[in-house]
């Protein structure tokens, strides 16, 4: 009896530790289960092109340029980059040839021809648009179903995610390369803020760029950019591939096609949103006071000048203080510099030297030029731990070098600083109010800063510039009487009043720059803000002259094809920096910076919005701003005010394919067709009935019985499934519901003769 | 009488001297064989997964579409020649089954009826009707016709020689169709061609043997003058409506992992089909016979 | 169970019974071949009704064939159980002004599919009479069709088609037909029975 009791414990010991090894295991499991991965590299692969610029020559067409790009809609939109595919001195092709790899250990064949739909020139972004087959004809967009992929939202991205790049790595003449990396960091730029750009740990080549990075979801997150420079620079890499003048030889007197270096440098992928947003709702928008937007060709060499550093960046984009040495320790660097003659289709480049070893991380790949023609720049390293070092920071144009400074980092000395400069209106008490950098016109103006480890009889200046000059009267230079450590506020003021436009207000110590900051005065004071732009509305109207004179509008019917927006402005001075930004259901999906060229004073700024297919419903608002700051905005309403569920957005599923075959020969059926059965309805329901708006998709076979269903299946959604070719017993199926572990599924499919 | 009187004994009762071949053990012993060996390949092939060399397939392909001609040849044909009272024309009925299924069953069903190109789509109850008043009446029809006129009614000297005949029309009638079917699928594999093979042959002979009793019933028997054409509808109903049955069984059924046919449970069901009606039309042959013995036997009382 | 019939007596002639079963069989195999062959042509000529009041027609298209009237026309059915081009009937509506012809219709219709399709031509044909005795147009033409998948190796096909042209009430009605070169003679009665039952 003892003996079975104890054997009894005995067992129960070993089967209460296999339990336990047994839900441990399980434990083991269910988090590996849980973390499966719906990234999809072949999705991705077949999602991905090659794009060839070209123009057309007497006997055949001209390459002229390669990039890569990624298919991000069923109907074929593309993203790529804008240097490769937009016209310009360096790629003068006229024409976009899409070609892609069939199976992804293929070179990629010319299949269709595009046109760009969006273009972002600066920011090096384009949309293109698959319009035709490759020898000509129109394709029905509705008939494009490719795979595409989706864009996330690139301000989710984490330091040390893992990333994967794929594009073409060769011209043409090799497969799709994918190259996994992990985000190493962000740099920082007026035009994106901190994440203008993702920092990649590993480079790939130039030929690469247009292409995509995804996250572990298998979402774009960034579009790997670097813009070839001038192909008449020095440093320009160029290969002859054709013989473009037809002498009989291809040599270095035909037209070559210019290559970036290798790159690590990824534009987010929400610079691309509001481009993709536009294209697929078919809306662009007029402007009819170009004479008030356009900017005036530079005509001299781009320049950069005025060099300095700064560890943070205000809202409004202006060095908190001037730096010329870090502590240990820091996370962000900003190198500041003042640009002129820069246009967008400049290419300038960003050189990082710690202690004399070329930093990959911290340096910018040759990129074109995202501001505007001259103004106050920074580039800069942001959420990336900096080791000690001296920094040389070398910035290039064009490939040759345009300025150069160093800092170092780790070195850590109470200096007398000003820092953080603050604009306003300074009331009775001596409040300073107001936005900070856009302020209204009025006679006085106050700035006031921070100061620290000051001493008593340290020299110290004050400069203020107009549009770059220094307004006559305006230096103050003085001996330090003020304390150590505290703010102070400083003014300027004109009897007559200061006239609108861009100011600036350099503060030094012992004549070495210690703080600056741009401030904008623009329109009428209205309390303690300035009012720039008044009567902001919507109307409808047939011309923009009659628009001018029609009532608002604030509800549309649905279906109306375009609409206008007015409004006035007054004291807008001439270079002020405004940005015009339109959204949809608070989705932007137009921006533009621009300085304002017009009037000071005017009525009736028009705009149009007009939708390829009339403008969906929605909720459409205009923002205006300055400096990042939002001046005026306004909101109309079309149709029921929200935008309709595009069904065919979603590139989150599972890709259904596979061979159907005879059950007797073993061979593909030639033109079985597939059917998927929307969830409401059952096999049988469809076979009866025959109606396309049951069907939630459709494929048929090739010559070897492959089909591919071209629109993803849902996980968690119970379709129905018929398959039927003429000679074979229908195949029916209810309730197919796919997991996205299982995905793309290739099925063997018999069909039974009868 | 000489080889009885040299041993000056009596045969034992049980045993008894029988001058005709025993017709339903030669088609068990064909069927019986057939089936075991489209089984094998089929089991070779498909679920053990044998290859063999491309030259061999094809000659595999050619053997497994003679098999039952082969298999009748030798365990019909053949063994009729070694029985004192041979049933005569055997092979004429093959051989016209043969020509006349060639120049017009096939090309009928091919160019008239169409089956597949309006009847996959339709309702299952239409398909077995379809098929049976089309494929199935059309094939019972022509081996009907071939027997009636080669061999029916003077060389019909017993019950079962109706089975015998038209036995060896549906072999031909099958071998036509599993030559058709080779020269159109030349891609088939040996275990699809075996499956093929069996399933038209079997429910050729089940059909046949339902004909069969009509026509022995019309020779020795007075039935009504719908009896004949009542076990053609049957025979029809039993081979036609038999293909959109069995193809129901046998479609594939789709899931995640594929869609793949039960070629199985269409071996099994003709299989099964031709062990039932064989049973059941050897039973009736019997009481036929033997209705027909009583009432001789009545008729010589009285 | 042996049954030896050596005994049984040989009969002449055939009884009226054996005639007669002999007969029926016949008469049972002619009727079934009749019952298929109108089986299959009520099968193959089923057609179900379609009507759209705001287009103002009124169609029995056939059955079993994919019903669309989602796309720039007012209806499209297709054969999708064919194995290559998959026969279509579709109707569409285009406005035209007063002054519009039928040559400009055409040429419009030609200058599209030329954009559009591979290998498009186009053959003139006399005009045809509708069932209720309008007088339309009609042109033939081709092209060759391919999958639009570029992952798929498909084969184009020749395809046939045939629009009717009718014009009424200040719009056009273009009635086409379309089917693979194989079987565009095949399917044309379809297309034929449709056209008759059509009602605008």
């Amino acid at each position: 009896m003892m003996s079975s009791i104890r054997y009894s414990k005995t067992s129960l010991r070993i089967w209460s530790f296999s339990a336990l090894l047994l839900a441990l295991l399980l434990l083991a499991i269910a988090p590996t289960a849980a973390q499966e991965s719906p990234f999809d590299l072949d999705r991705i692969e077949r999602a991905t092109v090659f794009i060839m610029q070209a123009r057309q020559s007497a006997n055949a067409p001209v390459v002229t340029c390669v990039g890569s790009g990624t298919i991000v809609s069923r109907n074929g939109l593309i993203l790529t980059n804008a240097h490769h595919t937009v016209t310009n001195d360096n790629c003068p092709g006229t024409i976009l040839i899409i070609a892609l790899s069939v199976r992804p250990d293929e070179t990629p064949f010319p299949l269709y021809q595009a046109e760009i739909v969006q273009a972002d020139i600066g920011l090096d972004l384009a949309l293109l648009r698959i319009t035709r087959q490759n020898d000509g004809r129109l394709i029905d967009q509705a008939s494009l179903a490719l795979p595409f992929v989706e864009v996330a939202d690139s301000e989710e991205v984490r330091l040390d995610s893992t990333i994967t790049m794929v594009g073409y790595p060769g011209i043409g003449d090799e497969p799709i390369a994918a190259v996994r990396g992990t985000v190493l960091g962000f740099t920082g730029e007026p035009s994106g803020g901190d994440r203008s750009w993702i920092k990649s740990s590993v480079s790939i080549p130039g030929t690469m760029t247009g292409g995509a990075a995804y996250n572990q979801d298998g979402e774009l997150i960034g579009i790997p950019t670097t813009a070839p420079i001038d192909r008449d620079s020095p440093e320009a890499t160029c290969v002859i591939i054709q013989d473009t003048n037809a002498d009989g030889l291809a040599n270095a007197n035909d037209d070559c096609i210019p290559m970036g270096g290798f790159l690590n440098s990824l534009r987010p992928s929400n610079f691309a949103r509001p481009l993709i947003r536009a294209a697929s709702l078919g809306l662009d928008v007029e402007i009819f006071n170009t004479s008030a937007i356009v900017s005036s060709s530079a005509a001299d060499q781009p320049r950069f000048s005025r060099l300095f550093f700064s560890s943070s960046v205000n809202e409004a984009g202006m060095p908190t203080s001037v730096i010329r040495s870090l502590p240990s320790g820091g996370t962000s660097l900003y190198l500041f510099f003042d640009y002129y003659n820069m246009t967008p289709e400049t290419v300038y480049e960003l050189r990082v030297t710690v202690d004399g070893v070329v930093n990959p991380t911290f340096s910018l790949s040759p990129v074109r030029w995202s501001g505007g023609q001259d103004g106050l720049w920074y580039v800069g390293t942001t959420e990336q731990p900096l080791p000690n070092g001296v920094y040389e920071y070398t910035l290039l144009i064009d490939g040759i070098i345009a300025g150069t400074q160093r800092i170092v980092v780790g070195r850590s000395e109470p200096t007398p600083t000003f820092t953080d400069i603050v604009f306003g209106v300074e009331d009775a008490r001596g409040n300073i109010a107001g936005n900070g950098y856009v302020l209204p016109v009025a006679a006085t103006v106050s700035a006031r800063f921070i100061f620290r480890n000051m001493t008593e009889n340290l020299s110290w200046a004050a400069i203020w510039f107009r549009e770059g000059e220094e307004i006559a009267g305006s230096r103050v230079e003085e001996t330090w009487a003020y304390g150590t450590e505290g703010t102070r506020t400083i003014r300027i003021q004109s009897p007559t009043g200061l006239p609108p436009g861009t100011y600036r207000l350099d503060l030094y110590i012992d004549n070495r720059l210690s703080a600056t900051s741009n401030l904008t005065l623009a329109g009428a004071q209205d309390g303690r803000f300035a009012r720039i732009f008044a009567e902001t509305r919507f109307t409808t109207a047939d011309s923009a002259v009659e628009a001018r004179t029609s009532p608002p509008i604030t509800s549309f019917t649905a279906g109306t094809e375009s609409l206008y927006a007015l409004f006035d402005w007054q004291l807008m001075g001439a270079g002020t920096l405004w940005t015009l930004s339109w959204y949809v259901d608070e989705d932007l999906f137009f921006q533009q910076t621009a300085p304002w060229r017009g009037a000071e004073t005017g009525e009736d700024f028009t705009l149009q919005l007009v939708g390829r297919d009339g403008i969906p419903d929605g909720t459409y608002r205009l923002e205006l701003s300055l400096n990042n700051l939002e001046v005026a905005s306004q909101s109309a309403r079309v149709g029921i005010g929200q935008l309709p569920i595009d069904r065919f957005a979603s590139a989150t599923g599972v890709q259904i394919r596979g061979t159907i075959l005879d059950a007797l020969s073993g061979e593909g059926i030639t033109g079985a067709t597939v059917f998927i059965v929307t969830e409401d309805y059952s096999a049988a329901d469809f076979m009866t009935a025959w109606q396309q708006d049951q069907l939630y998709a459709t494929a048929v076979t090739d010559r070897n019985g492959r089909f591919e269903i071209d629109r993803l299946l849902e996980p968690e959604i119970q379709y129905s499934l018929a398959i039927v070719a003429d000679g074979y017993v229908p195949i029916l199926a209810d309730g197919v519901e796919v997991t996205l572990d299982d995905n793309p599924v290739d099925l063997p499919i018999y069909m039974t003769r009868g | 009488m000489g080889r009885y009187a040299a041993r000056l004994v009596t045969p034992p009762q049980d045993e008894e001297i029988h001058p005709y071949r025993r017709v339903w053990a030669s088609i068990a012993i064909e069927s019986g064989v057939l089936f075991a060996l489209c089984t094998g390949v089929f089991v070779g092939f498909n679920l053990i997964g044998i290859s063999v060399p491309t030259v061999l397939e094809q000659g595999l392909r050619i053997v497994l579409v003679l098999l039952p001609f082969f298999l009748w040849v030798i365990f019909s044909l053949w063994r009729e020649q070694r029985v004192p009272l041979p049933r005569v024309r055997l092979f004429a009925v093959m051989i016209i089954t043969v020509l006349a299924a060639n120049a017009l069953g096939v090309p009928i069903v091919d160019l008239v009826f169409q089956p597949d190109r309006w009847l996959p789509l339709a309702p299952v109850p239409t398909r077995i009707v379809a098929y049976a008043i089309t494929i199935g009446t059309l094939q019972e029809f022509i081996k009907y016709m071939v027997v009636r006129y080669t061999v029916w009614r003077d060389f019909f000297r017993t019950r079962l020689d109706s089975v015998a005949y038209t036995f060896a029309s549906a072999v031909g009638y099958a071998t036509v169709l599993n030559v058709q079917f080779v020269l159109t699928t030349p891609t088939a594999s040996p275990d699809a061609v075996a499956l093929y093979v069996f399933e038209t042959m079997a429910l050729g002979a089940a059909a046949s043997i339902v004909v069969a009793y009509g026509m022995a019933e019309l020779r020795f028997a007075t039935p009504s003058p719908l009896f004949l054409p009542l076990t053609l509808i049957i025979a029809s109903f039993l081979y036609g409506g038999l293909i959109p049955i069995r193809v129901n069984f046998v479609n594939a059924s789709f899931s995640l992992a594929g869609g793949f046919p039960k070629p199985l449970i269409g071996l099994m069901l003709s299989f099964g089909v031709l062990i039932v009606i064989s049973f059941v039309f050897s039973f009736l042959f019997e009481r036929s016979e033997r209705a027909a013995q009583e009432a001789e036997a009545a008729e010589g009382r009285a | 169970m042996t049954i030896i019939e050596v005994g049984r007596e040989e009969t002449s002639g055939l009884s009226l019974r054996q005639r007669w079963s002999h007969y029926f069989a016949i008469l049972y195999t002619i009727i079934m071949v009749i019952i298929s062959l109108n089986l299959r042509d009520s099968i193959l000529y089923a057609t179900i009704p379609y009507e759209n009041t705001q287009a103002g027609i009124r169609v029995f298209y056939p059955q079993n064939w994919l019903l669309d009237t989602d796309g720039d026309y007012v209806f499209r059915v297709r054969d999708m159980g064919q194995r290559d081009f998959k026969t279509t009937i579709q109707v569409q509506i285009i406005p035209i002004s007063s002054e519009s012809t039928v040559r400009n219709l055409l040429d419009n219709l030609a200058f599209t599919r030329f954009q559009v399709y591979a290998a498009y031509r186009q053959f003139p044909r006399p005009e045809i009479t509708l069932a209720d005795g309008t007088i339309a147009s009609a042109v033939d033409y081709t092209f060759v069709f391919n999958n639009t998948d570029p992952f798929l190796e498909s084969l184009p096909s020749v395809v046939v088609g045939q629009d009717i042209i009718v014009l009424q009430r200040g719009q056009a009605v273009v009635i086409s037909y379309q089917a693979s070169a194989d079987r565009y003679d095949e399917f044309y009665p379809i297309f034929q029975n449709f056209l008759a039952d059509m009602e605008l």
